[in-house]
């Protein structure tokens, strides 16, 4: 019994001196997932963002077309300018991927199975030792089967410090730098915000005038009407869906940055990971939405319109 | 630069209002990117808000009456004032892009540095397997000696 003790007592002096770095590994892990998760929002916002940059424009030159021709210089000045746009767009998208694969390599070292299975290999040369010294000394080893099981959890429980102050030492190493990023996520949502929120509103303008204004001001809403008048009034009124996805994951870019700032005075909570969550789910799920109904109209019109994958010809 | 919500009227002359428009918020806009400290979200305001106003039904139904040549130098101007707000939106990516990118090869180095670290515990448990599997190897010889 007393070698089983003095096996487990670094282990348990490890824990009680070196614990820290270990009993961070969840908080790196739900950060990282929380992280990957706001990135896919953001790739997809950008996408969305994008079409409805070129959609606006092509609006803007049917209205110009419908007054007069338009030049082939013009027409093509316009398409050089969204090309443009959205070289800048995918430049941007590559920036966040990049940023996403950081916070995969991050949850999949948080979540790495070298402890467990570092433990099972020692536990088991452990057992095989034994078993050779009992071969040799031709005696049995009392308590062997526990000896065997408390080097295996030394050993884990060394990997696994390991493990937890390898991602401390980046964590130290690459704080500054996350923190800019996510600041600048944020100036950049909020450009985007900006411009998808004037696109949507140029797009609506006419809707609004034709539908709205015109039969009020020409006394043509009745009884009849007024309730499909009233409904269609506060639905082109009404902040565009895509300018208030863009504005959530703006709040998840900053929940994100404050997520990051409490992991590294090691104060992160998992209601913090969640709020970060529950914000992007909505993104999340009605960007998946948007790429199935894509999807569906792509195999049936054999055509897609998703992606700011616009190419110059 | 002309600003018809201030008045509230429509143009006087559509075309030449929408030419000095375009020709301004071209000037502007040269000015702004040459200028770091320029506010291009300001300046991005006012210009849609004249965009908006030009390509709104009283300006458009007032071209309509206008001749031909009018109604294409009309158009021609207007699609002007456009192309320069498209590139006012692309400079102010272009910024935050630039921005991003200044840390990407940091990134790329964080990245690498933590599969470096996976890789080495991984390869901590191999290395015990690995004995192991030698362990075990002299453990069935062991008994034959």
């Amino acid at each position: 019994m007393k070698s089983v003790s003095r096996l487990l007592l670094p282990a348990l002096l490890l824990t009680a001196f070196t614990g820290c770095a270990t009993a961070k590994i969840p908080q790196f892990e739900a950060f990282a997932n929380a992280g990957t998760a706001y990135t896919e929002a953001v790739d997809g916002l950008i996408t969305q963002v994008g079409n409805s940059a070129v959609d606006a424009n092509s609006v803007k030159l049917l209205q110009n077309r419908a007054l007069a021709p338009v030049a082939m210089s013009d027409f093509q000045q316009q398409d050089k300018d969204m090309w443009a746009y959205l070289a800048d767009l995918n430049q941007i998208q590559l920036q966040t991927t990049l940023l996403g694969s950081y916070f995969q390599a991050l949850a999949d070292l948080a979540t790495s199975s070298a402890p467990q299975s570092f433990s099972t290999e020692v536990q088991s040369l452990a057992t095989t030792l034994v078993g050779v010294t009992e071969e040799v000394r031709g005696t049995s080893i009392a308590q062997g089967t526990e000896i065997a099981t408390a080097a295996g959890s030394v050993g884990g429980l060394v990997v696994k410090e390991i493990q937890g102050k390898e991602l401390q030492r980046e964590l130290e190493a690459r704080k500054d730098t996350i923190a800019q990023i996510l600041q600048l996520q944020q100036t950049l949502l909020a450009v985007l915000s900006s411009q998808t929120e004037a696109n949507a509103r140029f797009t609506t303008a006419l809707d609004y005038e034709e539908e709205v204004v015109t039969p009020f001001m020409a006394g043509q809403v009745t009884q009849a009407t007024q309730t499909s008048w009233m409904s269609e009034r506060f639905s082109l009124l009404s902040q565009p869906v895509l300018v208030e996805q863009v504005n959530t994951a703006a709040q998840a870019a900053r929940s994100l940055q404050q997520a990051w700032n409490k992991l590294l005075s090691n104060d992160l909570t998992a209601a913090d990971v969640q709020t970060i969550t529950d914000e992007l789910a909505p993104v999340l799920a009605s960007l998946d939405a948007l790429k199935t109904e894509t999807k569906s109209t792509t195999s049936t019109s054999g055509s897609s319109t998703a992606g700011t994958g616009a190419t110059q010809p | 630069m002309s600003d018809p919500t201030e008045t509230g009227n429509p143009a006087a002359n559509p075309v030449a209002e929408a030419q000095t428009d375009a020709s301004q918020a071209k000037a502007e806009a040269g000015k702004a990117l040459a200028d770091p400290q320029a506010d291009l979200n300001q300046l991005l305001g006012s210009l849609r808000t004249i965009e908006t106003q030009l390509y709104g039904i009283e300006v458009t139904q007032q071209v309509q009456a206008l001749s031909d040549a009018e109604k294409q130098e009309f158009v021609a101007a207007r699609l002007q004032l456009t192309s320069v707000i498209n590139q006012l939106d692309t400079a102010q990516l272009g910024e935050v892009e630039g921005n991003l990118q200044q840390y990407s090869a940091e990134l790329q180095e964080g990245i690498q540095s933590l599969q470096k670290s996976l890789n080495d515990l991984t390869g901590a448990s191999e290395w015990a397997g690995a004995v192991n599997s030698i362990v075990s190897v002299i453990g069935q010889i062991v008994p034959l000696v």
